[in-house]
């Protein structure tokens, strides 16, 4: 078994480039055919005080990373006409009604949508190639967790 | 948050049972958890790790049009 574990990918231009004929090296010429979703970054501000920056970032890791990394590997899956991808999060309508979340909750209805229409365009465009899509949603007290960092309930 | 919270990683140790994957890709915000690691040792599934810490910036580089480029 070979776990490559990047704590971080750096700074500056060329931070978080991943090589993918290398990762591909890595694993031994086996193709790839399960990739698992389980990134999860949560802030809590109101939105005026959001800055641009923070803003991207709350998207890069929820949704972004896996939008690179599924088109990146999903041409493996397809030329074995068999894979998975599993989104493991928390969904996102358990967010609503809560205050200063705006940039998470956009994020996570974007996975959502990019789960749902990757599906759909598989099975439509993609000759309904083998390939699972699982959403598994993590049913945790996000409620506390968000209310900790200064979020609250609608009705509370 | 990530697979270190709660039954996450038990839900990819769940999937890896089903599935049997040769080879898998998982991306995470925080470090894998020993359950899940051990789990994947034991199943013997070739696994690539990427945690994206710290807010870092994360992309892939073009090469995958190399890659189409070479099967072309």
């Amino acid at each position: 078994m070979q776990i490559r574990i990047d704590k971080a990918f750096g700074s500056g231009a060329q931070a978080g480039i991943i090589n993918v004929l290398q990762i591909k090296s890595e694993l031994g010429g086996s193709a790839v055919t399960s990739i698992f979703i389980l990134t999860e970054t949560l802030t809590v501000g109101p939105l005026l005080s959001t800055s641009t920056g923070e803003m991207f970032k709350i998207f890069e890791s929820n949704l972004l990373s896996a939008f690179h990394v599924v088109q990146r590997f999903f041409p493996d899956l397809l030329e074995n006409n068999r894979g998975h991808i599993v989104s493991v999060s928390y969904p996102a309508f358990t967010s609503w009604g809560k205050k200063n979340m705006v940039p998470y909750i956009s994020s996570k209805c974007g996975m959502e949508g990019f789960m749902y229409s990757l599906e759909d365009e598989v099975r439509h465009h993609l000759n309904q190639a083998d390939i699972k899509f699982t959403d598994v949603f993590v049913k945790l007290h996000l409620a506390q967790c968000a209310m900790d960092f200064g979020s609250s309930l609608r009705f509370d | 948050m990530g697979a270190n919270s709660s039954g996450v990683s038990k839900a990819v140790v769940k999937c890896l049972a089903k599935e049997k994957p040769k080879a898998l890709i998982l991306i995470d915000t925080c470090e894998a958890d020993e359950h899940l690691m051990k789990s994947l040792e034991e199943s013997g599934t070739q696994a690539v790790y990427f945690r994206i810490g710290n807010y870092t910036r994360f992309s892939l580089d073009a090469t995958i049009d190399k890659v189409n480029a070479n099967k072309n």
